[in-house]
């Protein structure tokens, strides 16, 4: 009992924080003092006009803080939400079909467990070139096996528990209403895997930005903190800049990993619903 | 669970960074032998003398392990190294060269006319570099004299080229080898200059060189040289600040004002400020419009902030460069040529009254045809200096677009093999944002970057006067003659815009002054140079 | 019998091995633009370009470009098996002798952050995960949650300009300062490598804390603790001397099944600190274009964790039969 009252604590937690980030990121032209690509006086410290001063060519880091928001964010989702679809469907097809395409998934998800993920998004970086598209496939590419795996397992478990035989006893037909049946049972492992995969593909793709292999021309914070280092901000000592993204990200990161943690302790994993 | 044992466990690791000093007493290298220690960050990749890459190669242009025919010194007129006199011919087309007679490789065997003749056969047929354009033949004249013909007027010009950068190959050791680049063997870094190649330790990044007794200019005043490459610039500042090396010698990547700001008044070092004599600029494509359309350029040229463009190069140092595309520190610059200045009201005048009109009212003007109009942006590429690139970029994007002018950036941005293609082989960029370094700068001018190859430059700019005039100052039979051509060049530059300069720039080549004096500064370049070796000496100790 | 789920386990890496060594083949024919410029680099592709294209198409045939595909990949094959991985062309040396090289570095990082982190982490993790109560372990939970979502290069830009830039109580940067011996050498790398270790040791510790906590709150429920409990033993005992041992092997294995990350942490880790180690090889590699490289080092490292797996996969098999083939997801 203890347990769930931490968990929904924290699970609160969580989301309050992601709706702050996400209202943040929906509100950010009307929050920002500036337009975070106008330039002014560079290097300058946190003052009443800039709050959080500016960066090397004079645009006004809060503002670039608040739209980074976006693209963070945004690349986070929207990587996760491939990462937990992928994994979902091909966690689904090979526990349930079985036989040779499950063999055959799992060699494939067994390779892509193994690679290291985070080297393979540097070499990919270079033979792709930058670029959001080339930032999508190296966070994308292995991180769904983790997934698969756990959906595949569920699905297993769920046959073993006589589920599965006695819709198709009762003549439920086509796979199309397997899927209606099975998913709604894995739905709760499926959401904290998404808000967990949430929290790695934010770090890679803060990672990727961070060297220089995102997408040059967006504003993630990662970017911010690009430029911070290499255009010496870190070494001049010019915190307003390079503190900041890093408290942004690990904040969100935070959110996402507390509501993921949390839903994992209170809800179990032996349950079936119908 | 003890809260206590948790405690002194945190305790620990918070404090385990904390323990002990910055540098054991005794550890700081160099610190008892006449060594001079170098920190640079140029990489150590290669040690190829035939090669000028990473830091070996790049040392070499200052006399180090290798002898130049001749040098410049501190954008003076050149001075005899190896090649102790010449004689240009009154048509321009031969250079005879007599050369020291008593100077001996580092592994010991004399150099000879047969060398000589080796080497600039070398550069005519296998190197085919610009140093040397246009030779035709080399001729053995006497025992230390060589005659070099050219096709063209060019023997002066070739001689102030290839001042620093040329210098003499041992034949013995290079006559077998098909591809010098890729050759392995142990003695690709003997040369004769005044130091030789002793070792390099991969760990600590440092190579070891030692002065040669019996060089023909007598016996360097520093006995041992370390060259230490270092990261990133703040690395190499913070180096130089606690005195683990003497100097810096970066070329092709000056410390800009971010980073010597720590070292404003720190004992025994001098920041060594100077005016660049590179410069970051903006050129044209003219292979397509609207790069091809002088009111276009024009126009791009009222529309840039330019304040702005300095302050992001140079930080409070860059100062609003002139119209005449030729840095302060050069030879020729005209210091009458006014600054640039923003006037985007003028621009947009410009851009109207050539046909720039924006007749569908997306708020961004079409060709005069009525064709869409987006001009796309090539930066140079090259890792160090990207961050500066994109955000100049970011200004350019912005300040074209404040004019009607729709702007995107090309995608040889994250592809090097495009760009490569692009920039040396095709030439078809449409705006071109780089550099010219302080090498080119040196002789050939920012010019040469901008001029098309027809008329001897790296770049694209075919216009008639622009291409008379930079053949002219190539042409040039004595400095007197350069100076008037360079005075012609920039009035041409300020008029028909082929390219622009975005700063003048203030660079920094600091050193120390605690364990050596002596120094002697170039302009541009520092106090690692080919004087270095005979001027600098070790502080008298007082023991 | 256990060894027969061993064996399956080697043709799966080795599987791996081959998909990865294939990957840099696949890769380095099917991206846009001239396969030669990958092999003899930028800088002489394009000086061959202009100056000497006969010269060029020679190479062409010498490295068989011009040969169906199938046989350049046999010979591809070939080569690796060999040990022939090409030269950089960055540093004109063997690929391999420069990558090996870098890795004793990385390691030199890596193995003893894993190593403390994971002696740390367990010890705090399983007395957290044993007293769910206490509110050291929850504290202690928040924090290491909250080290694991800052971003490690973050802490590491946090702590290289408090105390290098600001303090200068450590190196800005760097392996060595050179020229040292005996006992100076060794305490100026011990001084280089104090901060890029600390921060990768605290990650591990913060990782394999929260493995360690959940692993010993799964066995904390089991029945056999509750009936050593009711014979009489204390807490503490029998989180030593039954949860512990329980909870040990498929801790070891997440361990080496981690190595992965790990490896992937020290990276980011190296380029901040200039450490130069395999991180800092590979982001150069990246943006030099130097493919030759980039490619062995994916190889090497990839091999690293295969090694790590298997080592995990053996020491299921040896030590205990009844997991086999069915490890703890944590």
């Amino acid at each position: 009992m203890l347990n769930l009252n931490f968990a929904l604590r924290d699970r609160r937690v969580g989301v309050a924080i992601l709706a702050a980030f996400l209202s943040v990121a929906v509100l950010a032209p009307l929050l920002s003092p500036y337009d975070p690509h106008a330039m002014g006086v560079p290097y300058l410290s946190p003052s009443s006009a800039h709050w959080l001063g500016t960066n090397d060519i004079g645009q006004d880091i809060l503002s670039e803080l608040l739209y980074g928001a976006r693209i963070s964010l945004f690349i986070g989702i929207t990587a996760a939400a491939i990462i937990t679809l992928v994994g979902m469907m091909v966690g689904i097809v090979a526990g349930y079909l079985g036989g040779k395409t499950d063999w055959i998934l799992m060699a494939i998800c067994n390779v892509a467990m193994v690679l290291p993920s985070f080297p393979l998004a540097i070499v990919l970086a270079a033979y792709l070139g930058g670029g959001i598209k080339s930032l999508m496939i190296s966070i994308c590419l292995t991180a769904w096996s983790g997934t698969a795996l756990v959906v595949r397992a569920s699905v297993l478990q769920l046959r073993s528990a006589g589920f599965i035989r006695t819709l198709e006893a009762m003549g439920a037909n086509s796979v199309r209403i397997m899927f209606w049946h099975i998913v709604p049972n894995i739905s709760g492992l499926v959401l904290v895997k998404a808000a967990l995969a949430v929290c790695s593909a934010m770090l890679a793709e803060a990672g990727l930005s961070f060297l220089g292999l995102g997408a040059e021309t967006e504003k993630s914070w990662g970017a911010i903190l690009h430029y911070a280092f290499f255009r010496n901000g870190v070494f001049n000592g010019y915190w307003w800049w390079y503190l900041p993204p890093v408290l942004c990200i690990s904040l969100c990161i935070t959110g996402f990993m507390l509501l993921g943690r949390s839903r994992r302790d209170s809800a179990s994993e032996h349950e079936v619903r119908s | 669970m003890n809260g206590k044992k948790l405690i002194a466990i945190l305790v620990l690791l918070l404090l385990m960074p904390g323990c002990g000093p910055a540098m054991p007493p005794d550890a700081k290298p160099g610190a008892r032998r006449n060594e001079l220690r170098i920190g640079t960050t140029l990489p150590h990749t290669q040690f190829n003398a035939m090669t000028e890459e990473g830091a070996f190669g790049k040392m070499n242009y200052n006399s180090f392990t290798q002898a130049p025919f001749v040098e410049t010194q501190d954008h003076v007129q050149v001075k005899p190294y190896f090649a102790k006199s010449w004689e240009v011919s009154p048509d321009n087309r031969e250079l005879l060269l007599t050369f020291v007679d008593n100077a001996v490789w580092h592994d010991g065997r004399p150099v000879t006319a047969e060398d000589v003749k080796f080497t600039f056969e070398y550069f005519k047929n296998l190197r085919k570099s610009t140093y040397l354009q246009h030779l035709q033949q080399v001729e053995i004249v006497g025992a230390d004299k060589v005659k070099l013909i050219f096709s063209q007027p060019l023997a002066f010009s070739a001689l102030n080229k290839m001042s620093t950068f040329v210098f003499v190959y041992p034949k013995h050791i290079w006559e077998k080898v098909d591809n010098p680049r890729a050759y392995k063997g142990t003695d690709t870094t003997i040369g004769c200059g005044p130091y030789r190649f002793l070792s390099y330790d991969q760990a600590s990044q440092t190579s070891h060189y030692q002065a040669v007794d019996n060089h023909f200019r007598g016996k360097p005043t520093i006995d041992y040289i370390s060259v230490r490459s270092f990261a990133t610039h703040a690395a190499l500042v913070m180096a130089l600040k606690n005195g683990e090396i003497d100097a810096v010698y970066d070329y092709g990547n000056p410390l800009e004002a971010g980073v010597v700001g720590v070292l404003q008044g720190v004992a025994s070092v001098e920041v060594g400020t100077s005016g660049d004599p590179g410069n970051y600029q903006l050129s044209f494509g003219f292979k397509t419009d609207p790069s091809r359309d002088i009111a276009f350029r024009r126009a791009v040229k009222y529309a840039l902030n330019y304040p702005l463009m300095a302050s992001t190069i140079g930080g409070y140092h860059g100062a609003v460069a002139g119209g005449g595309i030729i840095a302060p520190p050069n030879r020729g610059f005209r210091a009458d040529m006014p600054p640039l200045r923003q006037d985007k009201e003028k621009a947009g005048q410009l851009l109207d009254g050539a046909g720039y009109v924006d007749r569908d009212h997306d708020g961004f003007r079409e060709l005069p045809n009525g064709q869409p109009l987006e001009v796309a942006v090539t930066i140079r590429f090259g890792a160090a200096q990207k961050p500066v690139y994109l955000r100049l970029f970011e200004i350019l994007q912005r300040d074209l677009q404040d004019i009607g002018v729709r702007v995107r950036l090309d995608g040889s941005v994250n592809n090097e093999s495009l760009w490569s293609k692009r920039t040396a082989v095709d030439r078809d960029y449409e705006l071109y944002l780089g550099f010219t370094n302080a090498g080119i700068a040196s002789y050939d001018s920012a010019a040469y970057t901008l001029v098309s190859v027809a008329a001897g430059g790296w770049g694209t700019c075919d216009l008639p006067e622009y291409e008379a005039a930079f053949r002219q100052l190539l042409a040039s039979r004595n400095y007197a003659e350069y100076d008037r051509q360079m005075h012609v060049l920039q009035q041409f530059n300020d008029e028909l815009v082929p390219g622009i300069a975005l700063c003048w720039n203030q660079i920094f080549y600091p050193y120390r002054t605690d364990r050596f004096n002596g120094w002697i500064y170039y302009l541009g370049w520092g106090v690692v140079n080919n004087q270095t070796w005979y001027q600098v000496k070790p502080v008298e100790q007082r023991q | 019998m256990r060894f027969r789920h061993l064996a399956l386990q080697m043709v799966k890496y080795t599987f791996v091995a081959w998909f990865v060594i294939s990957l840099n083949f696949v890769l380095s024919r099917l991206v846009p633009g001239d396969p030669l410029i990958h092999l003899l680099g930028e800088a002489d592709y394009y000086y061959l370009l202009l100056a000497e294209p006969a010269a060029l198409e020679a190479l062409r045939e010498k490295y068989g470009l011009g040969d169906p595909l199938v046989q350049q990949y046999g010979s591809y094959l070939a080569s690796s098996l060999r040990g022939d991985f090409g030269y950089s062309y960055q540093f004109a040396r063997p690929v391999l002798e420069l990558v090996l090289f870098r890795l004793r570095w990385t390691l030199l990082l890596v193995v003893p952050a894993v190593a403390l982190g994971a002696l740390l982490g367990g010890y705090l993790g399983a007395k957290a995960g044993w007293d769910r109560e206490s509110a050291v372990g929850r504290h202690l939970t928040a924090v290491f949650i909250l080290i694991n979502s800052i971003p490690p290069y973050g802490l590491a830009l946090l702590l290289l300009s408090l105390l290098a830039f600001w303090l200068g109580v450590l190196p800005v940067g760097g392996m060595q300062t050179g020229g040292l011996t005996g006992w100076a050498y060794i305490w100026d790398i011990g001084l280089h490598l104090v901060l890029p270790l600390s921060i990768l040791t605290l990650y591990k510790t913060a990782y394999h804390f929260l493995i360690m906590q959940s692993l010993l709150d799964c066995i904390r429920r089991e029945e056999y603790v509750l009936t050593a409990a009711a014979k009489g033993l204390s807490q503490e005992k029998i989180l030593w001397r039954h949860g512990l041992r329980n909870a040990l092997l498929p801790y070891i294995a997440t361990i080496c099944m981690q190595f992965g990350y790990a490896v992937a942490g020290a990276l980011m880790l190296e380029i901040v600190f200039s450490w130069d180690g395999m991180g800092t090889l590979v982001y150069q590699a990246v943006l030099s274009k130097d493919f030759p490289v980039l490619q062995l080092s994916f190889l090497v490292i990839s091999f690293c964790v295969i090694a790590m797996n298997l080592l995990a996969d053996f020491l299921y098999a040896v030590l205990d039969p009844r997991l086999r083939g069915a490890y703890v997801e944590s």
